[in-house]
């Protein structure tokens, strides 16, 4: 399979429940908050882009989205300080790499600290669908 | 495809084509003479043709509307009998660009299909309705509607024989409903075929160079016969063991196999 690139782009004034980013892609119809992984693919996470308000972003993943309810584990926490740095660029030499052995793995990202400040903060994402390896 | 192709994995002009059909263990043997599309080997053909407010089924069980055209809703696929086929004004039949009758015996569309995102799962129903994966023998049908396996991802490869329909069946296993685009890299070939027993038998054993493609036909079934009978007079040359040619009396049999067929055929 070719692998496919995917960059996810979103804001703290589009929240979902639980301070869950939605996402929109130029590929993708409508928001998505969380992204399934397909059996026998990798979901690899290659960069970040911060900007705007101070924010705390989560990378959570879990191995089943179909359960009731879902645990989702914190895989990665960037915290962004507008004070210190105007954006910030996360740049992955090593990606996280998240794998769909089932097929109901999934990663969502979210607004962690204490939630969204009142000026808003903008995300944008670099994914990659690829095979497992 | 295995063999000679050249850098767009298309067959060369002036080679050997074979097409292989694994339940007969026959394989169509055709000489490109030469790609008739020259320069537009690439058609960007736009999203996929899924018609808003069109029902799919989903893996998890239930359905699910197709909320704009050419967008796959998540977790559906296309349903047996629903298989995609792709429209084009001014094509011998406008609601399919790749059926061709008959009469097109000369012609030969060989066509790779990408299409994007490439996460969606891809199959081919030869013809249309008839899932042709298959685990274990036949004990296990694998198919679009079935997570089981690994069907292609984003890339699917074919040569169309005439007068039969093909489907194409998309899959979409995450939950992200996507917009779609596809992309051909297609050749229509003029073709002929080779006049010679033994060119066959040599082509055949791996002696000569030539592109194979194997089309995944594991349920042969009417349709399929018709149109090789009706447009090419054969069904192909029937693959024997490499070993065959090397002893005398099992190279003559199939000489004369091959030079029986050769008389049927109607290239």
């Amino acid at each position: 399979m070719r692998s496919e690139q995917l960059t996810l782009m979103g804001t703290t004034d589009s929240l979902g429940d639980d301070n869950v980013f939605e996402f929109r892609a130029d590929a993708v119809h409508e928001m998505v908050d969380e992204i399934q992984i397909p059996k026998g693919l990798s979901l690899k996470i290659w960069s970040k882009h911060i900007n705007g308000a101070d924010l705390v972003l989560e990378t959570q993943f879990t191995t089943d989205i179909t359960a009731d309810p879902v645990v989702w584990t914190t895989f990665g926490i960037d915290v962004f300080d507008s004070s210190v740095e105007g954006d910030r660029n996360i740049e992955k030499r090593r990606p996280l790499l998240f794998r769909g052995f089932t097929g109901n793995e999934a990663v969502r990202f979210v607004c962690g600290g204490d939630g969204p400040g009142d000026d808003p903060s903008g995300v944008e994402i670099n994914v990659e669908f690829c095979e497992i390896q | 495809m295995q063999g000679l192709t050249d850098s767009q994995g298309l067959v060369p002009d002036n080679t050997y084509m074979v097409v292989y059909i694994p339940e007969t263990k026959k394989a169509l043997v055709h000489r490109v003479i030469n790609r008739v599309n020259v320069l537009d080997a690439v058609l960007n053909y736009g999203p996929l043709p899924l018609e808003g407010g069109t029902i799919m089924p989903t893996y998890d069980g239930g359905s699910v509307q197709v909320p704009e055209d050419g967008v796959m809703p998540a977790r559906a696929y296309t349903r047996t009998g629903s298989g995609l086929r792709f429209p084009l004004r001014g094509a011998w039949d406008e609601h399919d660009m790749f059926y061709t009758p008959d009469g097109y015996r000369t012609r030969m569309t060989h066509v790779i299909m990408d299409t994007f995102p490439s996460v969606l799962r891809l199959d081919l129903q030869i013809p249309t309705g008839s899932d042709q994966g298959k685990f274990q023998w036949k004990n296990v049908t694998t198919g679009i509607d079935s997570l089981f396996g690994a069907l292609p991802r984003g890339r699917i490869e074919t040569a169309f024989i005439p007068e039969v329909v093909y489907a194409f069946m998309v899959g979409n296993d995450t939950n992200i409903n996507f917009r779609t685009g596809v992309r051909f890299t297609y050749g229509e070939y003029e073709i002929d075929v080779p006049k010679n027993p033994m060119t066959v038998l040599e082509i055949l054993s791996g002696m000569r160079p030539a592109s194979w493609l194997t089309l995944p036909i594991t349920y042969y079934n009417n349709q399929i016969q018709a149109g090789l009978l009706n447009t090419y007079g054969y069904e192909g040359f029937t693959v024997y063991p490499r070993d065959f040619k090397d002893r005398e009396e099992t190279r003559t049999r199939i000489l004369a196999e091959y030079a029986e067929v050769m008389r049927g055929m109607r290239i």
